[in-house]
């Protein structure tokens, strides 16, 4: 009811305005105004003055002001942060409508630089900044998908399309960068207590799947991004070496509370789909492996092949020939059932058209004295595999209170719930992603009604169980329950100089639950299985701060000084259970017939982390600019004697377009230069207690007792150093036409806190040290153009590259090989003067037209078949992960009430090692290591559609080797399977619609959206972004084995303020 | 009122500066792990220390399956199974490289046993107030341990048969620090580095009755030295402590009724037993996993498929009750072992590290074809098959070969195929039938790992043909 009051007051205003002529009157009067933004909103604490006179007011709560005027003839200087001054000419005018633009001057943006805020024009450091506008109804879970493509310097990919999964965050080659929510760092890397990939007997060989803790915070709720990308960061010291993420949410505004109901539902499908064999393709591909089997077998004869392929009697032990050496027509006929008339779409199976919704409310306002921002959410996504989804609630209240003059406070409050139930093993080779791509046609999803067929009688050994069995019979559950709260207290000491005490608690408690149903492969002998895991993780931390700002003349110093204590508790647990009764579904641990505890490396683990922090910007008439940073960290994970780290840095900057020579350039609007030298840390990647040697959990026989864990370092490990030194110039030309900035940066990582191999013999394969160097270097370019701007039509565009190169300068131990999964040969390597994270591989050298062997280079630089391959001795290096360049490129339109936004993303450069091709190409391949074992009812996978162009006759030329039954006529770890991962994505398209004055509301916006809608990429498998680790490891990045695809996401959403 | 809030406000900054003082003191402790000092003080502390000394035997890359299965792979017992995996493929093609990440992981494991000995070794002296019987007990099942890693060691990645080669391998008798490393021994010093042990280890406990196949006991010692001796050639020694064993009385060879149900119920008890790692539902064995995976199991579900060999090897042999313990009916077209076939919902089948039926057989080929065909008559007979005369063995190679293939029946995945080839120089004459791969003598082992020869900057030297 208030609200309608409101909104017809404020027509009423607007009509009286229009409606009035411009009356003279006398010449004292006095003017009633009200300030508004674009959007029609009231603007508090707008300074009006009187040009030419001392004279002014400020606008209320609610944007009003009145003022009297002398003289028929007045200019109103309008100004106030965040929106272009405006002059206002009064001719005898009682009620006006001033409307001031939102500021476009980007040196003029203020930005969060840690333990505080700057104006742009101040910044000295190269920090990457976005707005809530920039990123705002995109149906995203995490926070990370925000900023992708958008920020220069910053790579964010999408390893996995699993909902809630984590992002890969690239901060100048530097992955797992610090996060910090409204100044309290939080835990942000994969935390889930069990492993995410298991081999065929249980054991965990690594994590295909990052959950990630940062999908606990609700994009909707952030205010601001920024990235601390050089020396700035040193103010979070010993956990800023790979940058800091900063995370501003939205706080109350003084005036009108403004409700916010933003609803958005949309559609998500998989972007594309491999092309498989369908029944009778793959039995064509089967009998012509076969036929060129014996073909082969003829030909060494006649060639006489000093390298046989195979002998007679193998293909008699198998079946091809007879006794007499004679064709048995069609072999494998019998194990091909094509009268069936099945004809199974495997990838139409396991994947589905999936909702996305978001809804969320929240209500921001306040006064003078209180202001606050209470909001909540939810977040429901099905998964475009069957049987998953996440579904996230929360809860946002952010509170400020000013108390006296001199005492303030307030809080913030996040919690979050979230239900992830996953898809099993993704990026694995037992996953329900692998399980499809080579599944055979011929094989149904049900064998009789209720009965999942098994693989075993349907070819295609390469299945670990019936995909869909794999995706309805394995229940993932990953719940999180996290708590991130702070309060603060503030104390004017003194004009210019406060103290500030802040609190602060990040709980997280992630509860894992993986049933394993007893029709599936990995429980049909325990009867069920489950597995349970929880990770409980809390920090506590206390900041104190006082602040000193103080101007002499044009000097103004601002200094900073603090301490800052933490404790982090871990308790990990892990229990497994077999043997589940049937009736009911019953899936609770209670119900098992025999339960044990999984013993866990690490069960219970404190850290503590006291600081010092300092800092002191100056500047002189806001042209010459100087900022030191010093920061003290003390960790608990350190020896006596090696726990301080000290962290300085400098920065400095001009401000040139404010020197004298610079002001009446017409070109130039501003332009300032900047360098900063620093140093960070790093300390969060090892764990805790290697700073003494110790015995840990062991059994046997019943009894408990100790083992060695931790072997000592020969010298006692202390904090990981980063330097970065950066120059950059930020720029503002052509009267506000194009800004930007261009960074260029080296920065090395020394002391690398890194596992190094130590020899075997001492029980121990590695051991932590401070060793190794690595160099990152880069040019960074971030540009944004007003191309048209008139009052009905706009367009302005925003592009940034990003050129980095990362070199390993030392090593602890040079040319180590680095399995992607424990029970895997190796696929990158730590070799200095490459890049981290370099695949090796044997070089494929064609396929030989004489008769379509897939032919290898041996390192003694001749050719070789697969089945002579010695991989230690012919490995080399074949190319990065990482790309030569990557950045994005977005445009956003307006047209009247229409706007529309473009965003795309591209890299290039990036290779990825498509290790699941060697399955879904293996050319009909029996899956026999040897040539006698083959099988003629194992064939190892159905193909794509790709091997219809292998070789099939001499003299051929292609890429794509002959079909062989009996040999694998491909090297798996080659860079035969070694693709470009270069892209250009046009990762978001977003059209709305903002209704003019609309009835009951402030404003109302309707919007269709589309995620991910086009890919322009060579790349054979589902999408170059994928990662063997999600995230957690840049050495083995870059490894598809088919991980969960990412969808294409069409919604629509409305936005209501009210 | 203002100034009472300007006061709380104050307090609270004092009390948030004040907690400086008081605020952690950077010094954590693990609350689940203990250090070594502690460990060490006491016989309690030293016999924890003891069980995770054993517990180190059971690692999954060790005698929790991987090290004696990959002896049956890397032979004409095993064909690789698995997703093709290029690192299994290598033993099943008899071809294993230096990157190989299972022989990567299995050298590692087997020295962290040899290095929580040497820990326990030395713990043994810091130990106040045990009784000497006690510490001597633990000294010498920690040199046994040692002993039996470094042999283990030895038959894996050294020239074990040639007793004039460079190529033993680092015999590691200290404890070790981060940046130590210990190169290669001659073959001959690593044997006698070997036999010490064991020899020191068996005067230590001399006298003990107890003969729990579970530990080490003066049975298991003997018989490890028979073992040992066999594969130096030492033939006196190997029969005169196989005799030792044999008449020790703790142990009774089974049956040809008793054989096959020896493996049944995880094969956790038979006197045919001398030592054996016990595992359970919480610390399963990767036995059952690794060879037989279910019913049902596809061939891909099996990383250590039996060879069709295998199979037409034990036609041959009427009547030989040790053919049943073959899966040869398998509906998915391949091979598998029955042994490890038991107890699929518990996972905890028995590491069966020496049994009695391999001192009968080191005491037949010790003592050769005359007066050590007894011996292999008493295995024969116990297993279903007719005994043979000196006439059906008429000179020492068949003789060599009928032992040979005594060994192939009885131990098949049981871990000895591989090094029985080595040991008797048959690899090229055996493997080579079996693979495209080029076989040579240099097969006879594994390569050092390359992450061992990378990590030692060269000391310790690669073997060669790699």
């Amino acid at each position: 009811m208030k609200i309608t009051l409101h909104l017809l007051l404020l027509l009423l205003i607007i009509g009286l305005c229009s409606i009035l002529p411009q009356l003279v009157f006398a010449q004292d009067h006095l003017l009633k105004g009200i300030v508004k933004d674009n959007q029609g909103l009231p603007i508090p604490g707008v300074s009006i003055v009187i040009k030419g006179t001392n004279q002014g007011v400020a606008t209320a709560n609610d944007g009003t002001f009145s003022l009297r005027l002398s003289g028929s003839a007045n200019v109103l200087q309008v100004s106030s942060a965040g929106y272009e001054k405006k002059e206002v000419a009064i001719k005898g005018e009682i009620n006006i409508v001033i409307v001031l633009e939102e500021s476009k001057a980007e040196l003029k943006e203020v930005v969060v630089v840690g333990y505080g805020t700057q104006k742009k024009s101040e910044v000295t450091g190269a920090i990457s900044s976005i707005k809530n506008k920039d990123f705002k109804d995109q149906p995203v879970s995490n926070l990370a998908a925000s900023i992708e493509g958008k920020l220069s310097g910053i790579n964010v990919t999408q390893p996995s399309g699993t909902p809630g999964a984590g992002l890969l965050v690239s901060i100048r080659g530097a992955q797992n960068p610090l996060y910090v929510v409204d100044g309290v760092p939080m835990e942000s890397e994969s935390n889930s207590s069990l492993g995410t990939s298991y081999d065929l007997s249980g054991q965990s060989v690594g994590s295909g799947q990052n959950i990630s803790s940062i999908s606990d915070i609700n994009p909707d709720d952030i205010e601001s991004i920024e990235v601390l990308k050089d020396a700035s960061k040193a103010i979070y010291g010993s956990r800023a070496a790979n940058g800091v993420v900063l995370i501003t949410t939205k706080r109350g505004k003084a005036g009108k509370t403004v409700f916010d109901f933003n609803v958005n539902y949309g559609s998500q499908s998989i972007e594309k789909e491999i092309p498989f064999l369908n029944s009778q393709q793959f039995y064509n591909l089967t009998n012509t492996a076969i036929k060129n089997d014996i073909w082969v077998y003829h030909n060494d004869i006649a060639t006489n092949n000093p390298n046989p392929h195979f002998s007679l009697s193998d293909l008699q032990s198998v079946g091809i020939l007879d006794a007499d050496g004679n064709l048995i027509p069609n072999p494998a006929a019998p194990y091909y059932d094509l009268a069936s008339g099945i004809n199974t779409n495997w990838e139409n199976q396991i994947f589905r058209t999936a909702p996305v919704a978001t809804y969320e409310l929240s209500a921001r306002g306040g006064d003078e004295k209180t202001k606050f921002f209470v909001g909540g959410g939810y977040f429901d996504q099905e998964g475009i595999i069957i049987n998953n989804y996440y579904k996230r609630y929360n809860f946002r209240t952010n509170i400020d209170n000013q108390a006296t003059d001199r005492i303030s406070f307030g809080t913030n409050i996040s919690a979050s719930h979230s239900d992830n139930k996953r898809s099993f093993n993704d990026n694995t080779y037992t996953g329900v992603v692998t399980n499809a791509l080579g599944a055979s046609p011929l094989m149904p999803v049900y064998s009789s009604p209720g009965v999942y067929a098994d693989f075993n009688n349907y070819q295609a050994y390469w299945l670990s169980d019936n995909p869909v069995k794999s995706a309805k019979e394995i229940n993932a559950h990953t719940y999180t329950d996290r708590f991130i709260g702070s309060v603060y207290g503030e104390y004017k000491i003194a004009k210019d100089f406060k103290f500030r005490s802040t609190w602060s608690i990040d709980y997280d408690d992630v509860n894992d639950n993986q049933y394993f149903s007893p029709l599936t492969v990995d429980a049909q002998t325990d009867g069920g299985k489950l597995l349970l895991g929880e990770n409980k993780h809390s920090t506590w931390l206390n900041e104190n701060l006082f602040t000193y700002q103080h101007s002499f003349g044009k000097n103004h110093l601002n200094l900073l000084g603090g301490f800052s204590q933490q404790q982090t508790e871990i308790q990990q647990q892990a229990t497994k259970g077999i043997g589940f009764p049937q009736t009911g579904g019953v899936q609770n641990i209670n119900n098992a017939a025999l339960s044990t505890n999984i013993p866990v490396l690490y069960p219970k683990i404190y850290t503590d982390l006291n600081s010092f922090i300092s800092r002191a910007n100056y500047d002189y008439d806001n042209k010459y600019l100087l900022a030191i940073i010093m920061r003290a960290d003390g960790s608990s994970k350190f020896e006596r004697g090696h726990q301080w780290g000290y962290f300085p840095s400098v920065s400095a900057g001009w401000n040139m377009s404010s020197e004298s020579f610079l002001a009446d350039n017409k070109f130039i609007d501003a332009l300032k230069l900047r360098a900063s030298y620093g140093t960070s840390g790093q300390q969060d990647n090892v764990p805790d207690y290697l700073n003494y040697a110790y015995w840990g959990t062991a059994k046997y026989n019943g009894s408990s007792g100790f083992v060695p864990i931790n072997l000592l370092s020969s010298s006692p490990l202390t904090w990981q150093v980063n330097t970065t030194l950066n120059v950059g110039a930020d720029f503002e030309l052509f009267h506000h036409f194009l800004n930007g900035s261009i960074e260029y940066f080296i920065s090395n990582q020394t002391r690398l806190l890194n596992p190094a191999q130590v020899e075997g013999t001492t029980g121990f394969q590695t051991v932590y040290t401070n060793s190794g160097k690595i160099q990152d270097s880069g040019l960074e370019i971030q540009l944004t153009t007003n191309n048209i701007k008139t009052d009905k039509f706009s367009w302005t565009s925003s592009f940034n590259i990003s050129f980095l190169k990362n070199i390993v300068k030392s090593l602890s131990v040079d040319n180590q090989l680095v399995s992607s999964y424990t029970d895997q040969s190796p696929t990158n390597i730590l070799k200095v003067g490459m890049p981290v994270g370099e695949f090796i591989g044997v070089r494929f050298a064609g396929v030989d037209p004489a008769n379509g062997d897939a032919l290898y280079y041996a390192a003694d630089g001749t050719k070789e078949r697969a089945d002579q391959v010695n991989f230690t001795r012919d490995e080399t290096t074949i190319g990065s992960p990482r790309p030569k360049f990557f950045g994005g490129f977005t445009n956003n339109f307006k047209y009247k009430q229409f706007d529309l936004m473009i965003a795309t993303q591209f890299s290039y450069g990036n290779k990825v090692f498509n290790l699941i091709r060697t399955t879904y190409e293996s050319l009909g391949w029996s899956s026999a290591s040897t040539p006698s074992g083959a099988y003629l009812g194992g064939v190892y996978a159905n193909n794509d559609t790709r091997v219809l162009n292998a070789w099939s006759h001499p003299g051929q030329v292609t890429d794509i080797p002959r079909p062989s039954f009996l040999l694998q006529n491909y090297f798996p770890n080659s860079d035969e399977f070694l693709e470009n991962g270069s892209f250009l994505k046009i990762r978001t398209v977003n059209i709305g619609y903002t209704i003019d004055k609309p009835k009951y509301f402030s404003s109302v916006r309707i919007y269709v959206q589309a995620e991910n809608l086009l890919t322009v990429t060579k790349y054979i498998g589902f999408d170059p972004e994928v990662s063997s680790t999600g995230g957690g490891n840049d050495s083995t990045a870059g490894i598809d084995f088919a991980a969960y695809p990412p969808a294409r996401t069409l919604s629509i959403g409305v936005d209501l303020k009210f | 009122m203002k100034g009472i809030k300007n006061i709380a406000a104050f307090g609270f900054m004092l009390t948030s500066v004040a907690l400086i003082s008081s605020c952690a003191k950077l010094n954590q402790v693990s609350p689940t792990a203990v250090q070594n000092t502690q460990l060490f003080k006491d016989s309690i502390g030293l016999s924890e220390a003891v069980t995770g000394m054993y517990s180190t035997l059971e690692a999954p890359e060790y005698y929790g399956g991987y090290y004696p299965m990959f002896a049956d792979l890397n032979s004409d017992n095993g064909v690789a199974g698995g997703y093709n995996n290029t690192s299994l493929n290598e033993f099943g093609l008899y071809s294993v490289t230096s990157s190989n990440i299972f022989i990567q992981n299995t050298y590692v494991a087997i020295y962290k046993t040899i290095a929580t000995a040497n820990a326990v070794i030395a713990g043994v002296s810091t130990v106040k107030g045990a009784s000497t019987a006690y510490l001597n007990s633990v000294k010498g099942q920690a040199l046994t341990l040692r002993a039996m890693g470094h042999f283990d060691v030895l038959r894996a990645f050294g020239y074990h048969w040639d007793i004039n080669s460079p190529y033993g391998i680092p015999v590691v008798t200290t404890v070790q620090s981060a940046n130590s490393v210990v190169p290669r021994s001659t073959v001959a010093a690593t044997y006698s580095s070997i036999i010490a042990d064991l020899t020191e280890a068996a005067t230590l406990l001399n006298g003990s009755s107890d003969r729990d196949p579970n530990y080490v006991n003066p049975a298991v010692i003997n018989a490890l030295l028979a073992r040992v001796y066999l594969y130096e050639k030492d033939y006196a020694n190997a029969a005169k402590y196989a005799s030792l064993v044999i008449n020790d009385g703790a142990y009774q060879l089974v049956d040809a009724s008793q054989y096959v149900s020896m493996y049944s119920n995880g094969a956790k008890n038979s006197a045919d037993f001398i030592f054996q790692l016990p595992f359970d539902f919480q610390n399963q064995s990767q036995y059952y996993a690794t060879t037989y995976a279910r019913p049902d199991a596809a061939s891909t579900e099996v990383l250590f498929i039996a060879n069709s060999d295998l199979q037409s090897f034990f036609e041959s042999r009427s009547g030989d009750v040790r053919y049943n313990l073959m899966d040869t009916a398998n509906a998915n077209g391949y091979l598998r072992t029955l042994k490890y076939s038991s107890d699929g919902k518990y996972k905890d089948n028995s590491a069966l590290l020496i049994r009695i039926a391999e001192m009968y057989l080191i005491r037949a080929e010790a003592l050769g074809r005359v007066q050590g065909l007894a011996d292999l008559n008493t295995i024969r007979t116990n297993r279903g098959m007719n005994a043979l005369t000196l006439a059906d063995v008429p000179d020492n190679t068949t003789y060599a070969q009928a032992v040979a293939d005594e060994n192939r029946a009885e131990f098949n995945f049981e871990g000895h195929r591989y090094f029985d080839l080595a040991r008797t120089g048959q690899i090229v004459n055996v493997l080579q039938p079996l693979t495209n791969v080029s076989i040579s003598i240099s097969n006879s082992c594994y390569p050092i790992p390359l992450r061992e020869i990378n990590a030692s900057n060269g000391t310790v030297i690669q073997n060669p043909g790699y």
